[in-house]
């Protein structure tokens, strides 16, 4: 669990012109309580800034949206000229993973939100500010309700395991950086398929042009945002959700920064969006599912968003092995790694086994 | 006597290795199940480690075949009264001429 302390501060900046990097980070003042003094922390439930001593609760004020809504451009064949925003004087390193993270307001914790390692303070890194994000809508508690939900109905899992997890557990609340990008393409594609004429097996082939488009593409930052977190929890994101980035909405948890540019971004997460756009192809062209697909990009057009999505993560150990369960801070979708029972699977598998193998054995007699 | 044993031998084994690799397959199955009905997988990668190999109809129909062949053997190697006295009587030792 997080434990409170002092907040972990960085030189508050702000910059009238709409720049791409315009975030400012929390100062001392704006997460203090302006009744007592504390330090507060973001609360979902009431949307507002609260104060763990004396309660009081500062609501935040819608800032201006058209950041939120805004994207910018970007052409793969020019240079990068996006600037660094300035770095924090701290950041905290896991020694497991590399993941740095910052905690803001009363939010500091020992462990690595990704992987439950052990962090260290190191001097901050300069990265890229975030633009937009969703704030957390689903509370530490319920977050915790769901995962143990969702642990109780697997199948296959060890006895007692719901029990084990609500004791050992450890949540972390963290804003995980993404992009989400607007891409149009013009491709150039070479299909060919297999299929049966005149009972012979003969080879087809296609080629041609086609125009994809992607809208609101989500897109993780960072090698730590993992596909489980990506595809576990987040692939129903809603962009008519994100709100101008403040940072008091991260006050109480642990947030990412944008450390890759666009370019390396795109470069990152190639393997995965050519996937998609061949299946959209596909698609598109109506071809079949055994279809070899070659394409090759001529042309493309690309806007980009940085933001920032909430997901609450629980780490729990079973039999000396780490798991997780990731539960979205938008709308508490569960997803996650769990244990299998050996024994469980091995009693059913040794059932279907001896089905399986008697009917056959038989069945061999038979026909012998 | 020897081939019939073996026969037996073999179907033991059979279901031996089928409950061992089904475990695995099972294993597979719920995580390919857990990933299409709550996670609605999409990325490459995820996809990739989902193992397709391990499918339960390769599984079942792997061993079922090799059951049918155990079967057809051991029924092929059994003397036809049910007595294994006289089974295979080319194993037993010649009698000295």
């Amino acid at each position: 669990m997080f434990t409170h302390s002092s907040a972990i501060l960085r030189v508050s900046r702000r910059s009238p012109s709409p720049s791409p990097t315009e975030e400012s980070p929390p100062s001392q003042r704006e997460l203090s309580c302006n009744a007592c003094g504390n330090q507060c922390r973001f609360d979902p439930a009431q949307e507002a800034l609260i104060c763990d001593g004396c309660g009081n609760a500062q609501v935040i004020a819608a800032a201006n949206q058209y950041r939120a809504g805004r994207e910018y451009p970007f052409d793969p064949n020019s240079p990068e000229t996006e600037p660094r925003g300035v770095p924090p004087a701290q950041e905290h390193q896991c020694s497991g993973c590399g993941g740095t993270v910052l905690f803001s307001g009363t939010a500091l914790s020992e462990r690595c939100p990704y992987c439950n390692g052990p962090m260290v303070l190191v001097p901050g890194r300069s990265g890229y500010d975030a633009m937009a994000l969703i704030p957390f809508r689903i509370s530490a508690e319920d977050a915790r309700k769901r995962a143990l939900d969702w642990i109780s109905k697997r199948e296959g899992a060890p006895n007692q395991l719901t029990e084990h997890v609500a004791r050992t557990a450890r949540t972390a609340g963290l804003y995980a950086p993404f992009w989400t990008f607007d891409t149009s393409e013009a491709l150039t594609y070479m299909a060919t398929w297999m299929e049966y004429e005149h009972k012979r097996m003969v080879t087809r082939s296609s080629s041609g042009h086609h125009d994809v488009a992607f809208d609101d593409l989500l897109v993780p930052a960072s090698p730590h945002v993992t596909p489980l977190i990506r595809d576990g929890i987040l692939h129903e994101f809603a962009p008519g959700a994100l709100r101008s980035f403040d940072a008091r909405y991260l006050a109480g948890f642990a947030a990412e920064r944008h450390h890759q540019s666009v370019a390396e971004g795109f470069a990152f997460n190639a393997p995965d969006k050519r996937l998609r756009t061949k299946r959209k192809v596909c698609e598109d062209r109506a071809f079949g599912e055994n279809v070899s697909l070659a394409v090759r990009t001529d042309d493309i057009a690309a806007r980009y968003r940085r933001i920032l999505l909430p997901v609450w993560i629980f780490h729990y150990d079973h039999s000396g092995r780490p798991y997780k369960v990731v539960v979205s801070g938008i709308n508490g979708q569960t997803f996650g790694e769990r244990p299998y029972s050996t024994a469980k699977l091995a009693l059913v598998s040794g059932l279907v086994s001896f089905l399986v193998v008697s009917v056959g054995i038989v069945l061999g007699m038979v026909l012998a | 006597m020897s081939t019939y044993l073996s026969s037996l031998a073999a179907a033991a084994l059979l279901f031996g290795l089928s409950t061992y690799f089904g475990v695995f397959v099972l294993e597979s199955l719920i995580r390919r199940r857990e990933a299409q009905r709550e996670a609605q997988v999409e990325s490459a990668s995820h996809v990739r480690a989902q193992g397709r190999w391990l499918a339960p109809t390769v599984w079942i129909l792997t061993v079922f075949w090799l059951a049918l062949f155990v079967g057809y053997f051991i029924a092929s190697t059994t003397p036809p009264n049910g007595s294994l006295k006289h089974f295979n009587t080319r194993d037993l030792p010649r009698p000295a001429v």
